[in-house]
C-alpha cells in the first residue's frame, strides 16, 4: 500500500502542477510539490491536522483546475506562452545516452528499497521528521524546538521532503521506509529528464546529438555512482540539484515571461527543499530579475506579471519558513559566525579529500571549469548562479562555528551534488552547436 | 573580455573532454556499483562503528528487533532513556546508537542518560548491550538484544 501511496501522490503532484501554465514534466511535478508544501504549511498555520482529506481535497481541486485549463478551445496565459513550442512531455528521440542513463537509474532504483544505500541523514533527521510529522499529523514545532537535543535533527531546515514522506504515509496509513525511497528515485529520474531538456534547449536543431547523449550519460553515471557509494537514497540533496538543472532552459532562452515563471517555481522548490536551497533560490531569482529588468528596459513595457511569477512563489515558501523558524527559536547559531581566513588550508585539504575520496572519484573537479563557463556567453548566466552557490558554500566553511575539517568532509560531497549535474550540462552545451539565444539575442 | 576560440580545434578539445568525462564517470559508477553489490552480499556479517551503521547489518537488525518489541510496551509520548556502552577512548558510538534509537521510536522522546531532563521525565529505560541499575528502575521485560525497565516516579511525585 505504501508503494502505491507514493506513486499516487507523485502523480497527483504532477497533475496539480498542471494547474499552473508550465510546459515541462519536471517543472509540473516541482510546482505540484510546492503547492503541496503550501497547503500543508497553511494547515499548520491554521491548526488543521493533516489527513487524507486535507491532502486529497486541495490536490483534487488543483488537478481539476489543471484539466479544465487544458480543455480544447480554452486558452489560458500558459497556452499563449506555449504557442508554437509543442506540448510534448516525454522525449521521442531516445539514444544510447538515454539507455545508459536508464541502466544507471535502474541500479540506483534496485538498491534504494533495500535500504542498503539509505543516507544516514534519513535516520538522523529526514526520515525521523517524516515519520514524526506523520504521527503528529503536522509539523511538531514543540518537538523541533527542544533545546537539549533538537540540533541533531536540523530543526531549521525547510520541510518539503518530510512532508512528502508524511503525506504518502498518511495516504497509506503507515510509514514504511522502503517505499519512501521512491521519492529519491523519482527525483533522480527528474534530474535526468530535466538535464535532457536543458541539453536539448541549449542545442540548435542541427547540432550533433552526441553531446546531448554524452551529457545525459555522464550525469546519470556520476549521480548513480555517488548515490550508491555515498548512500543518497532518502536524502534531500537531489532536490536543489533538480531545481538548478530544471531552471536551465529558461536561463538559456532570451528572457521571457514563461522563463520567469519556470525560474520562480524552480527557486521556490529549492527553497522548500533544504536550507542551502534558500540562497540558491535567491541567486536564481536575482539573476533572472536582472534579466527581467533589462528586458523591460529594452521593450519599454512593464511586465508586472512576469515579476510576480518570478518572485512570489519563493516568497510564499521562504517567508513562512522564516517566521516559523525564528518564532520557535529553531535557527541554529552554529550555522554562522565570524569570517576566519586562517581556515583556508583546512578547507582546501577537506575539499581535495572530498573530491578525490568520498565516492566521487574526483568528478567534482569539473567545478574547476566554472571560470571557462563564465567566459562563454552561452553558459555565463547559469555559471554565475552556480558560482554564487559554490561561493556561498565556501563562505559557510569560513564562518560556521563548527569543526571545519569535519564539516567540509561530511558536507562537501553532498553539496557538490547540487551543482554537478548543471555543470555537466553546461560543459556538454559548449560542444553542441550554435545556441538560439546567440542567434536571436540583440 | 577575451572569448575562447570557436574553431574546430576548440570543438575537438571539448569533444575529447566530454569523452574523457564519460569514461571517468562510467568507471566511477561501475566501481561504486561493484562495491555496493559486494557490501550488500556481506551485510549479514559486516560489523562497524555505529557512525557507519546501515540497514540490513546484524547490529542494526538487533536494535530494530529490540525497539520494535519495546514499542509494543511503551505508550506513545512516554519519554525513554536509551542506554548503550560509551566508548572508552572518547568516541561517539553511544551518540549514534542513540540517534538510531530515536529513529526507531518515533512516537517517543528518546533521551540520553546525560540529559538533565531524564531524571524527571523518563518513564522507561532501554538498556542496549550493557547492564543498567538504578534505584527507580524496575525490570519490565527482557527483549531481543536489550532490556526494558520501567521507571518509578521520584519520591514525592505524583504517579502519572
Amino acid at each position: 500500500m505504501s508503494w502505491i501511496a507514493v506513486l499516487v501522490l507523485s502523480v497527483l503532484l504532477t497533475l496539480a502542477g498542471r494547474a499552473l501554465p508550465l510546459r515541462r514534466l519536471a517543472l509540473q511535478w516541482m510546482a505540484g510539490a510546492v503547492l503541496f508544501h503550501l497547503v500543508l504549511t497553511t494547515c499548520d498555520a491554521l491548526g488543521i491536522s493533516w489527513g487524507r482529506i486535507v491532502i486529497l481535497v486541495p490536490l483534487g481541486c488543483l488537478v481539476w483546475l489543471g484539466f479544465r485549463r487544458r480543455e480544447p478551445g480554452r486558452v489560458g496565459p500558459g497556452d499563449q506562452l506555449r504557442a508554437g513550442q509543442g506540448d510534448q512531455l516525454l522525449p521521442s528521440d531516445l539514444g544510447w545516452g538515454d539507455a545508459a542513463a536508464l541502466f544507471a537509474l535502474t541500479a540506483f532504483t534496485l538498491f534504494a528499497p533495500t535500504l542498503w544505500t539509505v543516507t544516514p541523514d534519513f535516520v538522523y533527521h529526514w526520515g525521523l521528521k517524516g515519520e514524526h510529522f506523520f504521527l503528529a499529523r503536522g509539523v511538531d514545532y514543540d518537538w523541533l524546538a527542544v533545546k537539549e537535543w533538537s540540533w541533531v535533527i536540523h530543526p531549521d531546515y525547510p520541510n518539503l521532503l518530510p512532508e512528502l514522506f508524511a503525506g504518502s504515509a498518511l495516504l497509506a496509513g503507515a510509514f514504511e521506509a522502503p517505499a519512501q525511497m521512491l521519492w529519491s528515485v523519482l527525483v533522480f529520474a527528474l534530474i535526468l529528464l530535466a538535464s535532457r531538456e536543458a541539453l536539448k534547449a541549449a542545442s540548435s536543431p542541427s547540432a550533433s546529438s552526441a553531446s546531448v547523449q554524452m551529457g545525459i550519460a555522464i550525469t546519470a553515471f556520476a549521480l548513480a555512482g555517488f548515490g550508491l557509494g555515498h548512500r543518497m537514497a532518502g536524502a534531500a540533496d537531489g532536490m536543489p540539484a533538480l531545481a538548478l538543472v530544471a531552471a536551465l532552459p529558461a536561463v538559456f532562452r532570451v528572457p521571457d515571461r514563461e522563463g520567469d515563471m519556470e525560474i520562480g517555481i524552480a527557486a521556490a522548490f529549492a527553497a522548500a527543499s533544504k536550507i542551502e536551497g534558500l540562497p540558491l533560490a535567491a541567486f536564481l531569482v536575482a539573476v533572472q530579475l536582472v534579466r527581467l529588468v533589462r528586458r523591460i528596459a529594452a521593450e519599454r513595457r512593464l511586465d508586472v506579471r512576469g515579476a510576480l511569477w518570478l518572485t512570489v512563489p519563493t516568497a510564499l515558501v521562504a517567508i513562512p519558513w522564516a517566521i516559523r523558524t525564528f518564532d520557535h527559536g529553531l535557527y541554529q547559531n552554529f550555522n554562522t559566525g565570524g569570517f576566519d581566513a586562517s581556515r583556508a588550508p583546512v578547507i582546501l585539504r577537506g575539499l581535495i579529500d572530498s573530491t578525490v575520496g568520498e565516492n566521487w572519484h574526483g568528478l567534482p573537479a569539473i567545478l574547476l571549469a566554472l571560470p571557462l563557463l563564465l567566459l562563454v556567453r552561452r553558459t555565463r548566466t547559469a555559471a554565475v548562479v552556480v558560482s554564487m552557490q559554490l561561493a556561498f558554500y565556501l563562505w559557510i566553511y569560513f564562518t560556521a562555528a563548527v569543526d571545519t575539517q569535519y564539516q567540509v568532509i561530511s558536507s562537501f560531497p553532498r553539496l557538490a551534488m547540487h551543482l554537478i549535474p548543471t555543470v555537466i550540462v553546461l560543459i556538454a552545451t559548449l560542444s553542441s552547436g550554435a545556441h538560439p539565444v546567440e542567434e536571436h539575442q540583440p | 573580455m577575451p572569448r575562447p576560440p570557436r574553431g574546430p580545434l576548440w570543438r575537438l578539445a571539448l569533444a575529447g573532454l566530454l569523452a574523457g568525462l564519460l569514461a571517468w564517470s562510467a568507471f566511477a559508477f561501475l566501481a561504486e556499483l561493484q562495491e555496493a553489490l559486494a557490501g550488500f552480499d556481506r551485510r549479514a556479517t559486516e560489523r562497524s562503528d555505529p557512525i557507519r551503521w546501515r540497514f540490513g547489518t546484524r547490529q542494526v537488525e538487533i536494535l530494530q528487533q529490540c525497539l520494535a518489541e519495546a514499542r509494543l510496551a511503551i505508550p506513545p509520548g512516554d519519554a525513554v532513556v536509551f542506554v548503550s556502552p560509551v566508548d572508552p577512548g572518547g568516541g561517539q558510538s553511544d551518540f549514534y546508537r542513540w540517534r538510531w534509537a530515536a529513529y526507531l521510536l518515533p512516537e517517543n522522546p528518546v533521551l540520553r542518560p546525560s540529559d538533565p531532563r531524564a531524571g524527571e521525565t523518563a518513564r522507561w529505560v532501554v538498556a542496549h548491550r550493557q547492564p543498567f541499575e538504578h534505584p527507580r528502575a524496575v525490570l519490565a521485560r527482557r527483549l531481543t538484544g536489550c532490556v526494558l525497565y520501567r521507571v518509578t516516579p521520584p519520591a514525592g511525585a505524583s504517579v502519572p
